[in-house]
């Protein structure tokens, strides 16, 4: 009963978030004093009679306010507007592009939690031996590289000792994409891997120092079991809340990685329509982003519920 | 004497390798980006078509780029913009989120519930999505971009001064600033704030790590400073293409910005070290 409760808390939570970020986004499109209808029509066709046909089939007559229900209960319907620049609609643009982006994604979600988890719990276990601090050492060097960065260095060094792999070119079978996207993720996965992983050192560490673990040991555990059975699963749900968040940074990070390494995801369409003003793409596409971060973090939020009932009763 | 000199300052944690190597990498980069003008040895926007792609020389300590610049003197002003850039995001970001965090928390009530749920709000933007849809709307330039970060960065100060102020603000010393009838003011300003400052301080180093590393990525999209300024990311972007033939290009304000950031980075796990010693 108590979880059903703060699920639906949540959730309506999530909804709010949800629709106040989009209310930010309309109001700064419509506060930027660029002329849509110019935009729309380009350069020297604006007569007056295709001015008012615009405004009408854009509802640019009606109020504020009433254009932001009208642009809101089109996205609810799957409609986010016809792109300015591509004069198709902004759905069938992002669809085009999701795939690569996704697989970045997913492919980044199974290399950071596996590696930075594994690597921090290593690295608390053998706190203050040289492992640690190399594991310390590399993971501050890898949150001060921006992914860009990496992405060209990744690309010099692979051209320049094996020359086999391409960056360019579409990709026919599975095969090829996944090759394709391997890099682009690794490149994208350094710096939250590093985040991720002192987090888990540091809350192990703090596990491993706390009275439970001390009376598990006096108890005569084995050291495997204290670490999996007892202190892992208490520091488990800090790491989850970083990997949530990290997840934001990821979405960002595509943005950047998609442009050096010149794949056709939903990040080159947005930084191609910011510069482009098209603006109902951005728009669109900002939406997608903070729709996917809300929802990610409504699920961590709802696992945390169901992993540590004490969630429940100090969030209702 | 000289060995008891030495011991002295090996005691000392602020002369730590972990804290003074770092500052001192960080002071060689902040004083090339001041004294740029005196120490570039070209114009860094000069093209010369006829030597493209130079290798390093005397003449030109690090080569020239594809348009035939000179790479060390595009180096030495190319820290400013982003310099600049980051000392105002996090200066915006302090100000307003150190003096919210403050009054928030020492006061609590409604104003903390309408600041906490507009943060929120503002951390359900996925990173630097907000600057995105800001630049889109206010065009490019480096200026959109650090007002739109340090809106980005104002949520985690607050957050840190309020729980900070929590905790303080039930200590004996703020009873007994009360009982002596000073002013909310007084005593959050005078008496709570200096015992705030360290672990902000802290935070507001990470914060400049951050906000180079972004500003460098809008830049590097080409939405924060604008080519043909001398930027290291926009220097990254132009190079990119002549990497293989050259890799200076590349390299050059690759490791520059490398080494900044490892340096904060360290800088500030430094600090941390030294101020949780210092509470023990």
């Amino acid at each position: 009963m108590a979880l059903r409760k703060f699920f639906i808390k949540r959730l309506f939570q999530s909804i709010i978030v949800f629709l106040a970020c989009s209310a930010i986004i309309f109001t700064l499109v419509r506060l930027s004093g660029v002329n849509p209808i110019t935009s729309i029509l380009g350069g020297g066709k604006e007569t007056p009679e295709a001015i008012a046909a615009v405004r009408i089939k854009y509802h640019f007559d009606q109020p504020l306010l009433v254009q932001y229900f009208f642009w809101i209960g089109n996205i609810f319907k799957g409609n986010f507007g016809e792109s300015y620049k591509f004069l198709q609609p902004v759905t069938t643009l992002i669809m085009e592009r999701l795939k690569v982006t996704t697989g970045l994604i997913l492919i980044s979600l199974m290399i950071t939690p596996l590696t930075a988890i594994a690597g921090g719990m290593l690295s608390a276990v053998k706190k203050n031996t040289w492992l640690d601090r190399f594991i310390s050492i590399s993971s501050l060097v890898m949150l001060s590289i921006p992914s860009f960065l990496t992405g060209i260095l990744m690309i010099f060094i692979i051209s320049t000792f094996t020359p086999g792999i391409s960056f360019v070119g579409s990709f026919q079978n599975l095969g090829e994409f996944f090759l394709r996207l391997i890099f682009p993720a690794i490149a994208l996965s350094l710096s939250n891997i590093a985040i991720v992983l002192r987090i888990t050192r540091n809350k192990m560490i703090e596990q491993l120092n706390s009275n439970y673990v001390l009376n598990a040991t006096a108890k005569g555990l084995s050291f495997r079991r204290i670490i999996f059975g007892h202190a892992f699963k208490n520091a488990l749900s800090p790491i989850l809340t970083i990997v949530g968040i990290q997840i934001g940074a990821m979405l960002s990070g595509t943005v950047l990685v998609e442009n050096v390494f010149a794949l056709p995801g939903v990040g080159s369409l947005l930084v191609d329509s910011i510069k482009a003003s098209d603006y109902p793409v951005v728009q669109g596409l900002a939406l997608l982003f903070i729709f996917v971060f809300v929802s990610i973090n409504l699920i961590i939020d709802i696992s945390y519920g169901i992993i540590d009932p004490r969630i429940r009763v100090n969030k209702s | 004497m000289r060995r008891k000199l030495i011991l002295k300052l090996k005691n000392q944690p602020l002369l730590a390798p972990s804290i003074s190597i770092p500052f001192l990498i960080l002071a060689i980069f902040v004083t090339g980006a001041i004294f740029a003008p005196f120490l570039a040895t070209h114009d860094p926007n000069r093209l010369d078509l006829a030597n493209t792609l130079l290798m390093p020389s005397r003449d030109h300590l690090l080569g020239t780029d594809n348009e035939g610049r000179d790479i060390f003197s595009r180096l030495l002003f190319g820290f400013r913009p982003t310099l600049l850039g980051a000392i105002g995001v996090v200066g915006l970001a302090s100000i307003v989120g150190v003096f919210l965090g403050m009054v928030c928390g020492y006061f609590e009530g409604l104003i903390d519930t309408i600041v906490m749920r507009l943060w929120d709000i503002n951390l359900a933007f996925p990173t630097l999505l907000l600057a995105f849809v800001f630049v889109a709307c206010f065009g490019k330039s480096l200026m959109n971009v650090v007002f739109a970060l340090g809106i980005i960065f104002m949520p985690l100060i607050t957050r840190l001064t309020r729980s900070l102020v929590l905790t303080e603000k039930n200590k004996t010393y703020v009873e007994a600033a009360r009982s002596l009838g000073y002013s909310h003011l007084r005593i959050l300003f005078v008496h709570i704030f200096p015992n705030c400052i360290q672990t902000i301080l802290v935070q507001v180093a990470i914060s400049l790590a951050n906000a180079i590393l972004d500003l460098s990525a809008l830049s590097f999209l080409g939405l924060g400073v604008q080519p043909p300024t001398a930027d290291w990311a926009v220097m990254l972007q132009e190079g990119k293409a002549s990497f293989l033939s050259s890799p200076v290009v590349v390299l050059a304000p690759g490791i520059a910005i490398i080494l900044v950031i490892v340096s904060i980075n360290i800088l500030s796990d430094g600090l941390n070290t030294y101020q949780a010693s210092g509470k023990e």
